[in-house]
């Protein structure tokens, strides 16, 4: 029975998890439709609600099959089990939160350097770019001949 | 010394786990496609590109994938019986399947979502 209950469970998991393709083709989404708003026709495409149920429903068996998980299978190995994976997880996500970052970054250079050469506001932004370059470069010469003549 | 676990001492891994990580991956595809398509489609047609709704496809799909991340966290240490790991065949070869399948699912709801759904509900 237990084990029924969890093979069932991760099998709607996996079937949540496979909508539209290939679950939604053999007419869950179509069945959704049908119970939702009466009309026969549906693409697999129009609902991603039924795969969501499917997955709770999966997680509720999983729970009332009445294996321990993991974690309430003993404490004291769930919180040395716990650490690295809870570490792990949190680079993880740091590092996630980092390549967002560098992947904003390259995309704003792109449409930067985008704007300012090849839009309609080059004979704007082209002035002002050749403008920061030459005022950063006096300063800079202003900084050599500060040093030399201190 | 701690008890071994079955679950962490076996070959291969759970088809369920490689199943979130593909749909994981899927919607992480996804976010990144759409908040580069955006700007530059834009970009292409000489619009100002940094709107805020070119980047809501790509911060939608890419909140999904964390929300799949959670689903993984809590299936393994909260809803997976430590013992009840053996009732898919546990091979690489095998869990590839169903995560491809669930890889461009989640680039299809991923796309359907932040087109549509999130729209819809935001009203713009």
């Amino acid at each position: 029975m237990r084990k029924t209950l969890i093979t069932l469970g991760k099998t709607l998991i996996i079937l949540g998890f496979l909508n539209p393709i290939p679950i939604g083709f053999i007419g869950l989404t179509r069945s959704a439709r049908i119970i939702w708003d009466g009309s026969e026709y549906s693409s697999p495409y129009d609902y991603w609600w039924p795969g969501f149920i499917l997955i709770i429903v999966g997680f509720i068996l999983c729970r009332l099959s009445g294996g321990k998980p993991i974690a309430l299978y003993n404490k004291k190995i769930w919180k040395e089990e716990a650490k690295p994976c809870v570490k792990g997880f949190a680079w993880a996500i740091l590092g996630l939160l980092a390549f967002v970052a560098a992947f904003l970054l390259v995309v704003s250079l792109i449409v930067g350097i985008y704007y300012v050469f090849f839009s309609k506001y080059m004979p704007t932004l082209l002035p002002i770019c050749g403008g920061v370059c030459v005022f950063a470069y006096l300063i800079y010469i202003g900084l050599r001949i500060y040093k030399n003549t201190k | 010394m701690s008890k071994k676990i079955p679950a962490h001492n076996e070959d291969g891994v759970e088809i369920v786990s490689m199943v979130m990580i593909g749909a994981l991956m899927g919607f992480w595809f996804t976010g990144i496609f759409l908040g580069t398509s955006g700007f530059l489609i834009d970009c292409m047609s000489g619009e100002w590109a940094w709107r805020w709704t070119n980047l809501l496809g790509g911060v939608v799909c890419i909140g999904l994938g964390a929300v799949v991340a959670l689903l993984l966290f809590l299936y393994i240490y909260f809803f997976l019986p430590h013992n009840m790991t053996k009732v898919f065949p546990r091979l690489w070869g095998f869990g590839f399947i169903p995560a491809l399948l669930a890889l461009f699912s989640a680039m299809i709801t991923g796309v359907q979502i932040s087109s549509w759904v999130v729209p819809k509900w935001l009203g713009v």
